[in-house]
């Protein structure tokens, strides 16, 4: 009898701290509504042309890289805080952890009010509700950016970004390697590749990634390939078996000649530690690193992708990345406010100073501010003459099917019946998906 | 107030004080225990029936409805003049996990009506026999003093429950709903759908090939990575611990190195140590005038590297505690053996290997169950690749937990990397619970 009482006594104290417990999680689970019921009183539907107003005791928390952006970060925050008496925290969450995090950490109140998205994560984090629409400022950020960069950060026909960089890729190359031989074409720097490859020693004339099909898809556009009909946006028609697609990996599968890699072997730490150690030549490499590049101790160019062999000039994807404001911010209007004002024209070529990396906003190459260098000139000129990166939720699909199918051709398959099956099992994918 | 309770009990005798203390308890928590002059003790109860009329009234039927239906206002964006609104719905996880909650609070505080209505009617018959029910002070005096263990451990079990139970149970129910990251809450509701994402795992094209093509690496994976390690580590002991060895200390220090890096840090050295074009290793055999090996871009030989590479970092371990075992086999059977002239192969196999056996059973289980689920090896050396085009979201050499790595974090399919999950718990508990009742260690340890 005894004993038992003993367990009496146990439950009710486990029921005690299970009720407690339970307790908080239901007031966890009724912030998120508690929240936004709240937000009509705070945002009280300002008129057309009233101000919006941050919020008072409005704090904000924003996540990004705290490294490579630091000197644009330092100073857009002192800058902000002095205009609106904000305070403003930054943690270290890149780019891609952003959506995986926020859903964790959103509903838990510890989440960011202020994020970065690329183009591919942007459709997946406004399906899942994680962003509020850019409605206070859409047509000045409608006005200043690229039209691509406007359709990369709107899903459904609304906008959802504040669009701030641009990004692609093209051939960085090693001045004193290539002295004056003649790229105008792939087929010279096939050649030129010949004559410099010295693969006992590791010695390279071109390298890029394949393994990573983003970056393949560069040759398959040269000749009329895309991963989605019209403009890549639409997601029943899919290019990546079209005939021009085919004709991209075959150009691809004739790049081993000048690459005898095993694709496994051909990464992107390996291919910048013989860039570094002035043994490679052309190295195919994204914007993203210009700032890295133009401290390279060996004089550096960028050439724009040149033209495939019978073909057009190959082109390479270009995404870009903006700010988004989260759907469980406490305070809407003050991460709206802070979202424009560090993706403004000025703050964007502010950042290319700085940093190195590329406006999204409608600019020339002479515009005040920008670097005047050849590098930033140079891809300038590239995302000009670029493909639209596909900024549809299916898009994560794309890549482990293309990444099989350029496996299996590298290893010398037959580039139609790879990516037949690499669409077959994109449409799958597609169709299986609830 | 001893003198009237002595009183009663004996003019009670016939007295049925256990019938109607148990019809009380019945009524309401408590009443028995009041009923048997337990005071204190009937009104504790009292609240806990309180607490449990309120949990069952106002809190179960919305827990019931949001498990079954898991909500049923969307998420929706409004536009209000000028601006977006989002105007949160129901948000199924938070449904599911609090109806959860608040089903186990429902069951644990039945379980303890159920206690109450035994203990007032054990109670009530220790009056009939004559007996005095302990008074509260006597009560708490006995449960410290002798059920103190269950008070202290009611924390941590509480721990458990929470991180432990609760966690498992969610998984295992998010495997019979649509949350894919197309279907994601806040902005959608999750549907219950049965058994539908089991179904594609193990009959759909796509699914069911890279399923049994994984499970079977995982099983031959396993197998052999814990057989490496252990007769690396038996061979390395055997090797260090003869008689004839100097420096012995210095050849144990050399061999725990690999074990003293950090794992994470010599897969990623590993990984450039084993490319294929640029990497020493090839370099080297091309030296000597052997081919090339392509240890990461070949199917067979990525799983040949993955082996090798997790030896390296395994065997120590196994060493170390082989060594630790040897020295406890007493010194004169070996010298038995010797005056029996038997050779040292025998004395190894005869002697050291069973008894070795012996205390390592139980922990090359549990090292093969480890194995299974050896995330780091996998994902830091070849990341599951070479690429494999017909299987789906998963390579050449990804085991079942990297697949589900790859499932959920890359490719937001949380319902069925949630199917994979329950199938890895499946075999591992299988193996757990036969490592703990079989093994002969644990069999001894029941006994005492």
């Amino acid at each position: 009898m005894k004993k038992k009482l003993g367990a009496v006594l146990l439950s009710t104290l486990m029921m005690f701290t299970l009720a407690a417990c339970g307790g908080n999680a239901s007031t966890n689970s009724a912030n998120p509504t508690s929240n936004t019921g709240g937000t009509p009183a705070n945002t009280a539907e300002p008129a057309a042309n009233e101000e919006l107003k941050p919020e008072p005791g409005a704090e904000l928390r924003f996540w990004t890289f705290t490294t490579d952006l630091k000197p644009f970060t330092d100073y857009a925050l002192k800058e902000f805080e002095q205009k609106y008496n904000i305070k403003v925290t930054v943690e270290d969450v890149g780019y891609w952890d952003s959506i995986g995090r926020l859903s964790t950490d959103g509903p838990a109140g510890v989440g960011a009010d202020v994020f970065g998205l690329q183009t591919p994560d942007v459709a997946n984090a406004a399906q899942s509700g994680l962003i509020l629409p850019n409605d206070y400022f859409e047509e000045e950020t409608k006005s200043i950016n690229k039209p691509d960069t406007i359709a990369a950060a709107t899903h459904d026909g609304i906008l959802y970004g504040y669009p701030w960089n641009v990004y692609t890729f093209s051939l960085y190359y090693n001045k004193d390697l290539v002295k004056d031989a003649k790229l105008e074409t792939w087929d010279d720097i096939i050649a030129f590749s010949k004559k410099f490859n010295d693969v006992k020693n590791n010695k390279y004339g071109f390298l890029y990634e394949p393994k990573t099909s983003a970056f393949d898809v560069a040759f398959m556009t040269g000749y009329g390939g895309y991963i989605f009909g019209n403009n890549e946006t639409d997601v029943n028609d899919i290019g990546i078996n079209n005939e021009g697609s085919v004709k991209g990996l075959k150009f691809i599968q004739s790049l081993r000649e000048i690459m005898p890699l095993a694709l496994a072997d051909a990464t992107n730490n390996l291919k910048e530690g013989l860039w570094g150690q002035g043994k490679l030549a052309i190295n195919m490499d994204g914007s993203w690193a210009i700032g890295e590049h133009s401290k390279q101790p060996f004089p550096v160019g960028v050439l724009p992708m040149p033209k495939l062999p019978g073909g057009e000039n190959a082109m390479p994807l270009a995404g870009s990345t903006g700010y988004y404001v989260s759907s469980y911010t406490k305070y809407p209007n003050a991460a709206k406010i802070f979202a424009n004002f560090i993706t403004t024209k000025e703050m964007q070529i502010k950042n290319n100073e700085l940093t190195g990396a590329l406006p999204a906003a409608n600019i020339t190459g002479t515009e005040q501010g920008i670097r005047n260098d050849e590098l930033t000139q140079g891809f300038l000129k590239q995302i000009a003459s670029s493909h639209r990166f596909p900024g549809l939720f299916e898009t994560q699909y794309v890549w482990p099917a293309l990444d099989a199918a350029v496996a299996e051709v590298w290893n010398g398959g037959d580039p139609k019946a790879a990516l037949d099956k690499a669409a077959d099992k994109l449409k799958s994918n597609i169709a299986n998906q609830k | 107030m001893q003198e009237l309770i002595a009183k009663q009990s004996k003019s009670g005798a016939t007295k049925s004080y256990s019938t109607i203390a148990t019809i009380l308890s019945v009524l309401a928590m408590g009443l028995g225990q009041l009923y048997n002059r337990q005071f204190m003790k009937g009104i504790i109860l009292l609240a806990v029936h309180a607490i449990t009329l309120y949990t069952v009234i106002f809190k179960l039927p919305h827990a019931v409805w949001g498990l079954t239906t898991l909500g049923e206002t969307q998420t929706q964006l409004k536009k209000v003049g000028r601006l977006y609104q989002q105007v949160m719905g129901d948000h199924s996880v938070f449904l599911m996990i609090e109806g959860l909650v608040t089903i186990f609070a429902v069951i644990l505080l039945l379980w303890i009506y159920v206690l109450n209505i035994k203990d007032s009617y054990r109670t009530g018959k220790l009056r009939e026999q004559g007996g005095v029910p302990n008074t509260f002070r006597q009560t708490v005096s006995f449960v410290l003093s002798y059920r103190f263990p269950y008070l202290i451990l009611a924390l941590p079990l509480a721990g458990v429950f929470f991180f432990t139970i609760m966690p498992i149970v969610f998984m295992i129910l998010i495997a019979f709903t649509d949350y894919t990251s197309k279907n994601m809450p806040p902005a959608h509701l999750l549907n219950w759908t049965g058994f539908d994402a089991f179904r594609d795992v193990f009959q759909l094209k796509g699914w069911s090939t890279t399923f049994y093509k994984v499970t079977l690496w995982t099983f031959l994976w396993a197998i052999l990575a814990t057989l490496t390690g252990y007769f690396g580590g038996f061979g390395a002991a055997l090797l260090v611990q003869q008689k004839r060895i100097r420096f012995k200390s210095f050849w144990r220090t050399l061999f725990i190195l690999p074990y003293a890096i950090p794992m994470f840090v010599s897969m990623l050295i590993l990984q450039n140590m084993f490319n294929g074009q640029f990497g020493p290793v090839n370099q080297y055999l091309e030296l000597m005038g052997f081919d090339r090996i392509p240890w990461l871009s070949d199917p067979t030989w990525a799983k040949v590297t993955l082996v090798i590479a997790n030896f390296w970092v395994a065997f120590p371990v196994s060493m170390l505690m082989i060594i630790g075992i040897m020295s406890t086999i007493p010194k004169d059977m070996y010298e038995a053996a010797d005056i029996d002239g038997a050779s040292s192969f025998q004395k190894t196999r005869l002697i050291t290997f069973p008894s070795v056996m012996y205390s390592m059973a139980p922990l090359i289980i549990m090292s093969f169950v480890g194995n299974m689920n050896n995330f780091n090896v996998i994902f830091l050396l070849t990341n599951g690749n070479p690429i494999n085009s017909d299987l789906q979201f998963a390579g050449d050499t990804d085991i079942l937990i990297t697949w589900l790595y790859k499932l959920s974090m890359g490719y937001g399919q949380y319902n069925y990397a949630s199917v994979i999950g329950i199938i890895i718990f499946i075999i591992l508990s299988v193996f757990a619970i036969w490592n703990v009742r079989r093994t002969k260690t644990f069999k001894e340890d029941t006994s005492s």
